[in-house]
Formats: structure tokens, C-alpha cells, sequence
């Protein structure tokens, strides 16, 4: 490739930013079809960097998460022909990357089948908090159920706005992110840090909508308690 | 043991304890308890000194959670650049 093909290149890519964005679905759809670079740009700029999020949550491994992204883009112009429009292109394109990133994420971790993850981690016996944050006959039989003394609430106060702790708070919620059971990452990532609908992540993840509330449940007790932790500490 | 029923705005109202409303949070957020049960949810929450506290920073968890948004990982130049060939080739096949 020559240099000035290289810079004519660069300024066309730049010169997406100032074009219009095409707003539906169907007129990225069409576009993509019928070979605008320019709608594929849009595609890339919106969504690449929330699939490789998503896919790490499920693989566990950047380098990982970025091949199955890769091949997620590759599936999407080979069916983009067949899309047919009854999910949303958002739908669509997330789901292909759930079904990339778990036979990817499988194959490289030898874990167990998909199936059987959403049946582990909506299992009954696994509590939002810990048994022992609530009374029991043995501490106060009076309030069974109720807060420990141990482990009452106490208000989160002073969180400080300095840009230091900002960015450690981030650190720590990625954290948190990462250590979540694989389909509780991806459903809370989904809903509370990309702001879908229940349904889409239904849809996306193949999940009952009850499942889905459960495994949302369940994350966020447990993103909510490592904050608590990290306030504790501060 | 504590009562079964508790006097909410002049109703009787069955009792929840502190772990079952942990466990309704959700639910409540999503809109997802019956009327009953949205009512037994409330009045603990009148009634418990702990649980505004959970509730609040269940809250203060999904908001932070939400701005998350600002650092995604940006698409590098490089990696752009690769794609867009994939795609010129892409259209040049099909």
C-alpha cells in the first residue's frame, strides 16, 4: 500500500465523524449492504468497545474477547444479507457476539456448557447477602431474618469527588465486574452499565425474563457489597 | 418472634424481614412485585432502621455502575483501519 493511499484513507476515515449519522436500523442495514464504508464506521465507533467488554466478561481474557469480537464483525457482514429485522440490529449484533464469545470462552477454558452455567448461577441456594448478615435462632430468635448487629447498614458518607477516587472506584466496580459468575456479569453489564431493556438482554442472552431478574439480583448484591468493602476501607 | 403482621398506613400488613426485602430489590426497582407484596416492602422500609441504608446504596451501586459508560475501550486507529479493509474486501466479494 502506498503512503498516500494510507492518507487518503485516513482523512476519508476521519471524514466520517462530520457525516450525518444514519439513524434507524434499517438505513444502517441498507447502507451496510450496499457497501457504504461509512455505515460500517458508525458500527465499529458505536459498538466495539461494549463487545469487548461483554466478550471479556465471558472469556475472561482480552486477547480472547478481542478475537471473538473480530469474528463477530465477520459474522455480521456474512448475515447482514439474511437480517431480516425482527430483533434490533443492537439485538442482533450482541447475540452473535454471546454465541462467539461462548464457544471461544469454552474452548480456551474447557468450563462447563452454557446451559448448564444459567441453571448454577440462578440456583436457589445462593442468597443475595451471606447467611450470617441476618439474625438467626441461635443470635436473636426475636428477629429471625432481621439485620444482624454485625452487619447493619451504615451510610456510605464523605465519598469524596476527587478525581483519584473516581478513578479507583472505577477500578474497583471493574473489578467487582470481573469476579461476578459469568452470566451475572454480562447481565448486569448489559442492563446497568449499557442501560438495555430486560427484554433485549433476554433476547440477546437467550435468558426467561425471571432468570434474567435473578442473575441482574444477584450481581448487584454482590457489586453493591465490594463497594461496601472498599468504603469500609477508605 | 416478631409479629407476623404490621400497621401500615392504618392497613395490617404482612411482616417481611430485613432478608426477604434484600432479596425484593430488585423487583421492587424493576416494578415486579404485586401490589401486596409492594405494600409489605414499603411498610419495612418505614419500619426498619437498616434497609433505607441497603436501599439507597443499591441505588448509589447501579448509578455508578451507569457511568462506566465513559471509559469504554476505544477502537484503536490501527485495529479501525484493519476492519474497514475487511470490510472493502467484504464488498468486493459479495
Amino acid at each position: 500500500m502506498y503512503i498516500g493511499q494510507v492518507l487518503s484513507e485516513r482523512q476519508s476515515n476521519d471524514n466520517f465523524a462530520t457525516d450525518p449519522p444514519l439513524d434507524s436500523d434499517n438505513q444502517l442495514v441498507e447502507a451496510l449492504r450496499e457497501g457504504d464504508e461509512r455505515a460500517f464506521a458508525q458500527l465499529l465507533d458505536k459498538y466495539h468497545g461494549s463487545m469487548i467488554r461483554v466478550a471479556t466478561l465471558y472469556c475472561r481474557d482480552e486477547q480472547v474477547a478481542e478475537d471473538a469480537t473480530q469474528e463477530t464483525w465477520l459474522a455480521i457482514l456474512n448475515g447482514i444479507h439474511q437480517f431480516e429485522g425482527r430483533s434490533t440490529l443492537k439485538t442482533w449484533i450482541f447475540s452473535i457476539l454471546s454465541n462467539k464469545a461462548k464457544t471461544r470462552g469454552q474452548r480456551e477454558r474447557r468450563s462447563v456448557p452454557f446451559s448448564q452455567l444459567v441453571d448454577l448461577e440462578t440456583d436457589q441456594n445462593d442468597p443475595a447477602l451471606p447467611e450470617e448478615f441476618f439474625n438467626s435462632a441461635d443470635s436473636d430468635a426475636d428477629w429471625i431474618g432481621w439485620w444482624h448487629k454485625d452487619n447493619h447498614p451504615t451510610a456510605w458518607q464523605n465519598i469524596p469527588e476527587t478525581t483519584a477516587f473516581i478513578s479507583e472506584m472505577r477500578t474497583k466496580l471493574e473489578t467487582a465486574l470481573m469476579t461476578l459468575p459469568h452470566m451475572q456479569g454480562q447481565v448486569i453489564y448489559f442492563r446497568d452499565v449499557l442501560g438495555y431493556e430486560s427484554q433485549e438482554i433476554c433476547n440477546i442472552l437467550n435468558l426467561s425474563e425471571t432468570n434474567q431478574r435473578v442473575l441482574l439480583h444477584r450481581a448487584r448484591s454482590k457489586v453493591r457489597l465490594a463497594l461496601e468493602q472498599y468504603f469500609n476501607e477508605v | 418472634m416478631a409479629e407476623l403482621k404490621t400497621n401500615f398506613h392504618g392497613t395490617w400488613v404482612d411482616r417481611i424481614t430485613c432478608k426477604q426485602f434484600v432479596e425484593s430489590v430488585t423487583d421492587y426497582f424493576e416494578n415486579k412485585l404485586t401490589a401486596v407484596d409492594r405494600t409489605s416492602f414499603e411498610a419495612h422500609l418505614a419500619e426498619c432502621s437498616g434497609c433505607p441504608t441497603h436501599l439507597e446504596q443499591m441505588r448509589t451501586t447501579i448509578a455508578s455502575l451507569g457511568k462506566l459508560t465513559n471509559g469504554l475501550p476505544e477502537l484503536h486507529p490501527k485495529a479501525r483501519k484493519e476492519l474497514l479493509a475487511v470490510y472493502r474486501k467484504w464488498k468486493a466479494h459479495s
